[in-house]
């Protein structure tokens, strides 16, 4: 048997230790309530649902198809590109056991292993969100059936996988670089600034090259050769086997590149690992430096209370001396600002006139509205990227320092306090930055820069502590895996469960003639109340919890 | 024909940064030799085992073990030794089993004999009663038990064992004492010993080496390395080749702090 099967097998195991006595039995059960749901009984709710809340939409749905689909995958693609590019120095910050590094397993069977054990969990991801997508690809097309569906499911999750894998390589690859080049990791701050600033602009422009590239027929044609294309011209002819007449990359083309050029990849990562990996423990260079630092926390001292000063201060410098969470923070502010950049750019672009032009079937909103409503999406949106960057930093490193805490006469409640304490301080930094970099790019009012600041400093501030609530409830000791991605997942639906119901209950308490600004104010603030509200009962019952852990 | 030296390392070095954790190291290790590699912490050690067991990668010098370079053929250094590491390395949310039957797995030993070694090596530490608990809950010395087993689960022909005995209380050291001397008399393997109690090295080392800051101060039998500063036991000869003045230890006032 390969050593990364044993890998995988291992980490399965590790992951399901709960259920240690019926591993199989739990494997089975959860596998099957998806297909389950994933067959028959998503399929079935989707296409009840679906007509009715499409027939808003007549005749649009198929003009917008192939656009929508090619568009979505794309995101999906890049996105899954880039995602191990925010959880970077992750790995080395945790390292791999001596068991492992002694034993004769190589950097190839490492690296897969890593990859491989997230996959089931995709696989879940894919059968618990597709039915929903191929419903509604059913809505253009009635005549799919069970094979159709699943044949779509296959396809995200080849795509899924394939775009995780070049991005774990590329991840990879970086770090191995900061580790190995005594150049790039000697100046590791700029670089990972620089790298922050690449990584970011090539998403954003993807998407503008996107735009551009659907309304020139032979742009177009070119760009079918990115990856993500195979994928979404499967699905395409699915759906109607004329979509893609025109394309190069015609379906027997799609469906060899699609399943070979990944196995390929497999392959050659699995044999060449040591190219782009590396396994050896790593000597952390301090990421910051000293002088600097000096400063900087003398400020922030002077801005802390007495009473909380000297345990802020420590995790404030635990915190800011890991480069996993500088990455992270570059990244979150990154993200947001050029979020905003971009939006600015394209005010007037294919993308742009096709919302508006859905919008505006809908609901015509006033231009003098439009400041107000995208700053409060910004904020709801970059509220939500710093929040899951930021909440998802181990609190306690280890097990450990979590009874340091406790055993202490200042109990273990202030090392949570003192972390939300730590997060308003850099919140308040950022937030400052943030709003006077939108201010000047959109020229905003006065009473827009406040509602943006403040709305953007407590969605961050919600966000976090309902992922410090979660932390507390079971603590991150470092470790890496599936735990985080559990964490923020819970949190993004939990975001969106909270947007709707505040819909629900703001929506029809509406007067017929409300003023724009004000209904959307309402909405506003009733969500921040919801989340808020959900935000403090986890944050009094994660407390409650990690007062009884031992 | 079979290489007569179990370890043979020329000027291994290896560098964090400007700090010289290890200083070109020379070891000549014959077959069935224990070796003790005595030193206070922070000597180099565990660096120094770590780079016999290709684990890091020296910045220079080279080493063989069992004739195999530990640069250049890392997966035959890996497969033939066994080594036990300072800090328990091991899986929290796995069983003792399951843990040794991955480690098993992962030197490809075949699974019948991977059973029968696990039963055999529950039985030794005392284990049996606690197999299927996860290992979170196993004590400090249980885990150390836990971990020596691992180490031997592929039967390896060399052992490099860290601190072997560190989190044991009286009796489990016992145990692995006649372990080692049993593994070395009956089995004929080679020991490497890292440790910091003397009394280990003196019990079971043929030759011990005493490294200090990364270098290697002076090697030979226990007897050898007394007689060489006429001390009359190993504590005395070792506080004063790391201590040369007479002194130099006892001048400290221990109370200082308060
Ligand atoms: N990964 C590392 N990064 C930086 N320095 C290290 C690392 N590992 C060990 N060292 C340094 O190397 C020296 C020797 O350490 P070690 O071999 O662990 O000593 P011993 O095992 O003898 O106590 C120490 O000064 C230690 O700080
Ligand atoms: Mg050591």
């Amino acid at each position: 048997m390969s050593l990364w099967i044993i890998l995988v097998k291992n980490e399965l195991r590790i992951r399901t230790a709960k259920f240690k006595s019926h591993r199989k039995l739990f494997f089975i059960t959860i596998f099957a309530i998806f297909l389950f749901w994933a067959i028959y009984l998503g399929p079935v709710f989707f296409n009840a649902v679906f007509p009715d809340i499409l027939s808003a939409f007549s005749g649009v749905l198929e003009l917008v198809l192939h656009f929508v689909i090619e568009y979505f995958l794309m995101t999906v693609f890049i996105m899954f590109i880039l995602y191990p590019l925010f959880t970077l120095f992750r790995k080395s910050e945790i390292g791999i056991k001596d068991v492992i590094l002694s034993s004769p397993v190589k950097p190839g069977d490492i690296f897969l292993s890593e990859f491989f054990s997230q996959l089931p969990f995709i696989f879940l991801i894919v059968l618990a969100v597709g039915p929903a997508a191929a419903s509604l690809l059913s809505q253009v097309n009635p005549q799919l059936t069970i094979v159709h569906y699943f044949t779509i499911y296959l396809v995200i999750f080849l795509l899924m996988t394939f775009s995780l894998i070049i991005g774990t390589i590329l991840a990879n690859w970086i770090e191995f670089k900061f580790s190995s080049n005594k150049r790039i990791s000697s100046s590791s701050n700029s670089f990972l600034l620089l790298l922050s600033f690449i990584v970011i602009i090539s998403f954003y422009l993807f998407h503008y090259a996107f735009n551009l590239a659907y309304n020139d027929p032979v742009f177009k044609n070119w760009l079918s050769i990115f990856p993500s294309f195979w994928y979404s011209n499967i699905i395409l002819y699915i759906i109607n086997p004329t979509l893609i007449q025109s394309y190069i990359v015609n379906i027997w083309l799609s469906v060899i590149l699609a399943i070979g050029i990944p196995l390929m990849v497999f392959f050659f990562s699995y044999r060449k690992a040591e190219v782009f990996y590396s396994y050896e423990p790593q000597h952390e260079k301090n990421l910051i430096i000293k002088e600097r630092e000096g400063i900087f926390f003398k400020f922030i001292e002077k801005m802390t209370l007495k009473k909380y000063r000297i345990v802020v201060m420590v995790q404030f410098k635990n915190f800011l001396r890991k480069k996993e969470n500088v990455t992270k923070l570059i990244y979150s502010i990154a993200f947001t600002g050029i979020l905003g950049l971009f939006i600015f750019l394209s005010l007037d672009n294919p993308l742009t006139s096709i919302k508006d032009y859905l919008v505006g079937e809908l609901v015509s909103i006033p231009v003098e509205y439009f400041d107000i409503l995208v700053m409060s999406i910004f904020s709801w949106m970059g509220g939500l990227i710093f929040g899951m960057m930021m909440g998802i930093s181990s609190i306690f490193d280890s097990k450990d320092i979590l009874y340091l805490y406790k055993k202490s006469t200042k109990g273990v409640n202030t090392s949570i306090y003192s972390f939300l304490y730590l997060m308003t301080h850099l919140l308040l930094l950022y937030g400052i930055a943030l709003t006077i970099f939108f201010a000047i790019l959109f020229s905003l009012n006065f009473v827009v820069v406040g509602i943006f600041f403040s709305t953007y400093i407590i969605y961050c501030f919600i966000i976090v502590v309902q992922l410090v609530g979660l932390q507390c409830i079971r603590p991150l000791y470092g470790e890496r895996g599936k735990q985080i991605y559990f964490k923020i997942y819970f949190i993004g639906v939990l975001q969106v469960v909270s947007l709707l119901i505040s819909l629900f209950i703001t929506i029809p308490l509406f007067p017929i003639a409300i003023d724009y600004s004000l209904g959307f104010m309402y909405i506003l603030f009733t969500n921040m109340g919801i989340s808020a509200t959900i935000a403090s009962v986890m944050l009094l019952f994660g407390l409650f919890k990690l007062n009884r852990t031992d | 024909m079979l290489e007569k030296l179990a370890i043979k390392a020329q000027n291994l070095s290896k560098y964090y940064g400007k700090l010289c954790a290890v200083d070109s190291l020379n070891l000549k290790i014959p077959r069935g030799q224990t070796y003790g590699l005595l030193g206070p912490n922070g000597a180099g050690k565990t660096t120094t085992v770590r780079l016999l067991n290709s684990i890091i990668t020296p910045s220079s010098g080279d080493a063989e073990v069992l004739g195999y370079n530990i640069k250049s053929q890392k997966h035959q250094v890996k497969s033939n030794c066994g080594f036990l590491s300072e800090s328990p390395s091991l899986y929290e949310k796995l069983t003792a089993r399951e843990f040794l039957e991955f480690v098993g797995d992962l030197y490809s030993v075949p699974k019948s004999l991977i059973h029968k070694r696990i039963d055999e090596f529950l039985k030794m530490f005392d284990l049996e009663k606690r197999e299927n608990d996860l290992l979170e809950g196993y004590s400090r010395g249980m885990k150390q038990k836990v971990c020596l087993s691992a180490t031997l689960i592929h039967d390896p022909k060399i052992l490099f064992l860290d601190e072997p005995t560190a989190n044991l209380d009286p009796i489990s050291a016992r145990i692995v004492k006649n372990l080692i001397l049993d593994l070395v008399k009956r089995a004929n393997k080679t020991v490497f010993i890292c440790t910091h109690l003397l009394d280990i090295a003196k019990e079971l080392c043929d030759v011990i080496g005493i490294i200090n800051k990364g270098v290697l101060l002076i090697e030979g039998s226990p007897k050898e390395v007394m007689a060489s500063v006429n001390a009359n036991n190993l504590e005395d000869a070792y506080s004063k080749i790391l201590n040369p003045s007479p002194n130099g230890a006892s001048n400290k006032d221990y109370l200082s702090w308060r």
